[in-house]
This record gives C-alpha cells, sequence and structure tokens, in this order.
C-alpha cells in the first residue's frame, strides 16, 4: 500500500503535465514517465507481463509514433490564450462527468480490497494468459490478426500516391 | 501442454469468414504480382466466386440454434440470414462498381479486396455472441469502410466522407469499449449468454451505463438520430457503389448485432432499454422522412431515407420479441433489394466526369429511357410500402410484430412515417414521367453490369413481394430460435 502512495504522488503530477504543458514535446516525455509509472503499479498487482506489454508498447511504440508527429508537424509550442473556450469548456465537463463517475463506482463497489482474495496460481504470467489466449479468447486472437492486415491493407490505400490510371 | 479447442464445430461456423479472407487475400497478392493491366472482370467475378463460395460455406454451416467458441459465436439462422443479406448487398456493389470504378478512375484492385474484408466482418457482427467478438467484427468492417469511402482521390467530397467517418467511428468505438467495459465491470463476463445470467445480480448503475453506451455506439454504426450526423455527407460524398454497400450491408449487419445482443444479452432488461429505443426509433424515422422531404440530390435524399428506415428497424427492435427480431432480418433483405436498385439506377444516370445526382437531371428520363424510369419508380414505390411490392410486406410484418408485441402506438408512428415519405418518393417519379428534360444530357453507354445488377434488384424487389413466405417463415424460425 505505501508503493501505491508513493507511486500515486509521483504519476499524478506527472499525468498533469502532460495535459498543462505548453510544450508538446515536454508533454510527450511526461507522457512516458507516467506510463513508466502506471507499469511499476502492475509489477505490484503481480501482472509483470502486462507490466512489459505497457512499457514496450506503450512507452516504447506509441510515444515514439507521438514524438514522430510532432517533430514531422514541427508544432510550435503554445501561445498563452490560446484554443477556444468553448473546448476548455467541454474538457472540464468531460472530466467533471469521468471524476462523477468514479465516485460513483466507488459507491457501487464500496468494498473491494483485491489483497483479500487470493490470487490464483501462476495469476498474470505469460504461461496463463497465453493458455487463457488459446483457449477461451481463441476467436478474437484470430480475429485480430485479420483486423491488423485489414489496416495495414486500407492505410496502404489511403496513402499511395495520387496518380490517375 | 493446453489443448487448442478447435474442431469441426468452429472450423464451419468461421468458414464463410475463412472463405471471404481467403479471396480477398489472393485478389491482393494477384494484383501485386501480375504484370500487364487488364480490367477489373477477371478480379470481378473472382470476387462473386468468394461471395459464391461463402454464402454455401453459410448455409453448410446452418445448424440452427449450434454455437462454437465456447458460447462466443453462432452459425444459426440469424447468422446465416444476415451473412446472405450481406452477401447480396456486396455482390450487388461489386457488380455496380465494375465500370462505375472505371468512370471515376478507383482502381479495381483497390476496391475490390476492400469490399470483401468488409464483407467478413459483416459475417463476424452476424454471429457474435461476445462483447469482444463483436468489437472486432466491428473494427474488421469499419476500417475498410472508412478507405472505401475515401476511395475516390480526385474528389474533394469523398476524402472529406472518408475522415469525418473515420473520426465519428473511432470516436463511436471509444464509446464501444467503456460501454463493454462497464457490462463486464458489472456482470463478469463478455458473452451474452453470461450476461443475461447476471443481469439480476449485477449492479445496476454500472449495467445502465454500460447499456447506454453501447446504445450510442451501435446507434452510431446503424446510423439513428441523433447519432446521425455522419450519414448524410458520408452516404453523399462517397462514390455510389460504396455508398450502396454501407447503406445495405454495414446496416444491416449493425442492425443484426445489435438486435442480437438486446434481445439475447440483455432480453432481462427489456423494460428499461426499450424505453430508449423508442424514443430513438421516433427521433429517427421522423427527422430522417422530414428532413429528405427538402433535399434536390437524389444520392443526398436517399441518405436521408435510409436513416429513416433505420427507425424502422430500432422500433422492431424495441418490441423485444422474436417476432420483432424476425420482422427485422425480412425488412432487411427487402431493403437489400430496393435500396441497392435505387442505387444502382442513379450510378446509371450518371456519366463520365458528370454524376447526374440532381433532382433536376432525373427530369424527364423517362422519354430517354423507359426501363431504366420504370425500375426506378418499382424501387422507390417498394420503398414507400406500396403493395405488392417487398417494402410493403417489410412494413407490413414491422407492424404486425410491434401490435403484438403491444406497442401499437409506435406502429401507427411508423405507418404515418410511411405517409409522410411518399411525398419524395412520388416527387422522383414525378420528375421522371411527367417532366421535361432541363437540358442536355450526354446518351450513356450501355453498361451491360449495371443493368443486370438493376435487374436482380427488381426481380427481388417483386418475387418476395408477391411471395413473402418464403424468406419470412426462414427469418422469423431463426429469430424465434436464440437464445
Amino acid at each position: 500500500m505505501t508503493l501505491f502512495w508513493i507511486l500515486a504522488c509521483v504519476t499524478i503530477p506527472a499525468a498533469l503535465t502532460v495535459i498543462l504543458h505548453r510544450n508538446p514535446v515536454y508533454s510527450a516525455l511526461a507522457l512516458v514517465f507516467t506510463l513508466f509509472q502506471v507499469a511499476i503499479m502492475f509489477v505490484a498487482l503481480d501482472a509483470h507481463l502486462i507490466a512489459f506489454l505497457q512499457i514496450i508498447i506503450y512507452a516504447g511504440a506509441i510515444v515514439v509514433l507521438i514524438l514522430f508527429a510532432i517533430m514531422l508537424l514541427s508544432l510550435e509550442p503554445e501561445e498563452p490564450g490560446d484554443g477556444r473556450s468553448s473546448l476548455r469548456a467541454a474538457g472540464w465537463g468531460a472530466a467533471a462527468l469521468l471524476g462523477l463517475e468514479l465516485v460513483a463506482i466507488a459507491a457501487v463497489f464500496p468494498d473491494t480490497p483485491a489483497a483479500e482474495k487470493p490470487l490464483p496460481e501462476g495469476y498474470g504470467s505469460v504461461a496463463k494468459i497465453a493458455e487463457r489466449l488459446f483457449t477461451t479468447h481463441l476467436l478474437p486472437f484470430e480475429l485480430t490478426s485479420v483486423l491488423l492486415l485489414v489496416a495495414v491493407v486500407g492505410a496502404v490505400v489511403m496513402a499511395r500516391r495520387r496518380t490517375g490510371p | 501442454m493446453i489443448e487448442i479447442p478447435f474442431g469441426a464445430a468452429e472450423a464451419w461456423a468461421i468458414a464463410p469468414f475463412t472463405v471471404i479472407a481467403l479471396f480477398a487475400m489472393g485478389i491482393l497478392l494477384y494484383e501485386t504480382f501480375r504484370t500487364d493491366d487488364h480490367g477489373p472482370e477477371l478480379t470481378f467475378w473472382f470476387s462473386i466466386l468468394g461471395l459464391a463460395g461463402a454464402a454455401i460455406a453459410s448455409l453448410l454451416a446452418w445448424d440452427n440454434g449450434s454455437v462454437a467458441f465456447g458460447g462466443t459465436f453462432a452459425t444459426d439462422g440469424v447468422a446465416v440470414f444476415t451473412n446472405l443479406i450481406c452477401i447480396l448487398a456486396a455482390g450487388l456493389s461489386l457488380m455496380m462498381g465494375v465500370h462505375y470504378m472505371e468512370l471515376i478512375r478507383v482502381r479495381a484492385r483497390e476496391f475490390q479486396p476492400l469490399v470483401l474484408f468488409a464483407v467478413s466482418g459483416m459475417f463476424i457482427m452476424g454471429g457474435a455472441r461476445d462483447l469482444i467478438v463483436l468489437f472486432l467484427g466491428i473494427e474488421v468492417m469499419s476500417i475498410p469502410a472508412y478507405v472505401l469511402a475515401g476511395i475516390h482521390r480526385q474528389d474533394h467530397a469523398s476524402g472529406e466522407a472518408a475522415l469525418k467517418y473515420f473520426l465519428l467511428g473511432a470516436f463511436a468505438t471509444s464509446f464501444l469499449l467503456y460501454g463493454i467495459a462497464l457490462v463486464y465491470g458489472a456482470t463478469g463476463t463478455t458473452t451474452y449468454a453470461g450476461i443475461s445470467m447476471a443481469l439480476s445480480t449485477a449492479p445496476h448503475l454500472a449495467l445502465l451505463g454500460g447499456i447506454a453506451l453501447l446504445i450510442v455506439a451501435l446507434g452510431f454504426k446503424v446510423g439513428v438520430v441523433p447519432f446521425h450526423f455522419w450519414a448524410p455527407d458520408v452516404y453523399q460524398g462517397a462514390p455510389t457503389a460504396v455508398t450502396a454497400l454501407m447503406a445495405v450491408g454495414i446496416k444491416a449487419a449493425a442492425v443484426v448485432g445489435t438486435a442480437r445482443l438486446f434481445l439475447s444479452g440483455f432480453a432481462g432488461m427489456h423494460v428499461e432499454w426499450s424505453i430508449v429505443l423508442w424514443w430513438i426509433s421516433v427521433a429517427t424515422m421522423t427527422l430522417g422522412n422530414v428532413v429528405a422531404i427538402v433535399q434536390s440530390n437524389v444520392k443526398r435524399m436517399l441518405a436521408y431515407s435510409s436513416v429513416a428506415h433505420a427507425g424502422y428497424l430500432i422500433a422492431a427492435i424495441a418490441s423485444g420479441t422474436p417476432r420483432g427480431g424476425g420482422a427485422i432480418l425480412f425488412y432487411l433483405l427487402a431493403y437489400a433489394f430496393m435500396n441497392l436498385g435505387a442505387f444502382a439506377v442513379v450510378i446509371a444516370v450518371g456519366a463520365k466526369d458528370e454524376p447526374n445526382e440532381k433532382m433536376s437531371d432525373f427530369a424527364g428520363l423517362a422519354t430517354r429511357r423507359p426501363l431504366l424510369s420504370g425500375a426506378m419508380a418499382l424501387f422507390l414505390l417498394s420503398l414507400m410500402g406500396i403493395p405488392p411490392l417487398v417494402g410493403f410486406v417489410g412494413k407490413l410484418y414491422i407492424i404486425e410484430a410491434l401490435i403484438a408485441a403491444g406497442q401499437v402506438g409506435l406502429g401507427v408512428i411508423v405507418i404515418l412515417n410511411s405517409v409522410v415519405s411518399g411525398y419524395y418518393y412520388l416527387r422522383v417519379i414525378i420528375e421522371m414521367f411527367m417532366k421535361d428534360a432541363t437540358r442536355e444530357i450526354p446518351a450513356l453507354d450501355p453498361r451491360p453490369y449495371l443493368m443486370v445488377c438493376v435487374a436482380i434488384a427488381l426481380a427481388g424487389t417483386i418475387f418476395f413481394g408477391i411471395f413473402p413466405d418464403l424468406a419470412l417463415e426462414a427469418a422469423r424460425d431463426s429469430f424465434a430460435a436464440l437464445r
């Protein structure tokens, strides 16, 4: 529990930096930091594979992609006063709604102390996840491969140079 | 060592999907390695072969009520019926596209495989009995659809349609996933069978939130008010052959996916969700019909008409009975024939670099193309619901199912809306038969594929109008056996 509070104290400021900093590159780097913290939380929850996937996929691949996008679009740091007030209001509204939902969920599930239930043998291990993936979730697993193929084909069709036949 | 649960039942269950996906990949590979550049016919017939193979696989796999993959995927009558409707929609769209795509300078090698991939996603949606499978089916169907909407690169409107569809589609997907997460949190499972058993003990608030978000996401895919804003722009901007696929195939798969989820997974909460669907249905058909009246572009008018028809379909889901489900399947079949026919005629009126989609372009069409105008008139009358055409029978069964379920008010609203829709459908007919052409329209070259497409749609519109029992019995039985 102590670990959780320490992590929370570090993660939340990092997450706030992501959305509040005016320079998009700093935001992206703060995002990497936040994702690492979340990965540590996964380790604390015995979900080692998820923790590694979090680092490899999110902190590694996706943030690099975001950085590429920032560099290629050469986004300038935001000037003070930029951004429309209506959008800002919508953002605050959505945030308030999510906060409300968090409270509601806490009210619906008042006591779910995760530590009290003993975890099944090998919980969160690669072997267990692989077993679920190839038994219970066999169809979604196979469908995902088709989905990725379709996405690649679609991206190639869209990105092909605009030449007439 | 674990045993992978993949037996004969599983192989048969996804056989239609496998066949169509393999054919799509086959066309992609063939197009990659061939050196000469001949027309679109060869790959078109190859696609038709794939669709026919998938239809046969669906019929062979038809085993009422049987489920595979641990109950997450069904090969029951509902799935097979949906598969056949989607195959019909894709086949006729491809047929419309053979010459049309050349006319607008889109390569067949890009158009045809994407259509087949979209159909493979529709198959998954028709049989999904698990929220994760439903999600993947929606995505496999939608991603090719986003690309297809923007496949006409020279056209600004096509690109705009693709971007709009993609952004709003991604938004809807996030709603879908959030809804799935809430339902999973409340019930502890994503399978429909598990959800329906856990409904009574699940925390009510989380469940209601999940259902509300799922209605938003699926409502977007079907194109119902108030999540319809993308529909007119996307339907108008996309190439017409793609619009036909979206308005019929994607709508059919999304409606059946929604119907199966609500009539089996959430059946125990019918009282709660039927009120929401009641209002959505009334708003959708009324707004679709009223706004369609003021359109001056036939393609856009058909887009709003398609929004209105989504309203009739949602009304049948709101009835919450297997009878309503059967009415949905039959209506989708009817809608496929008459709507695909109408879009095919819109393509036939257009010429190179001249879409001719305005209402005034149809003026005096009857003197130049009497047969085509006659076919269009029959499609529009069927969409309106005039006997003995198939649209009338379809609406009749929806109204009958609503009355049987005690929703007389909704049935009356469906009838009133059909009367309103008569105004704009008849307007096109009046333009074609009673007005003189306002301007010189270039003579149209004969396009055999397109004419065959119109003929097939016309045959279906008339045949199933006079002999509806053939399809109706199958539609009813399939939903009665739904578990």
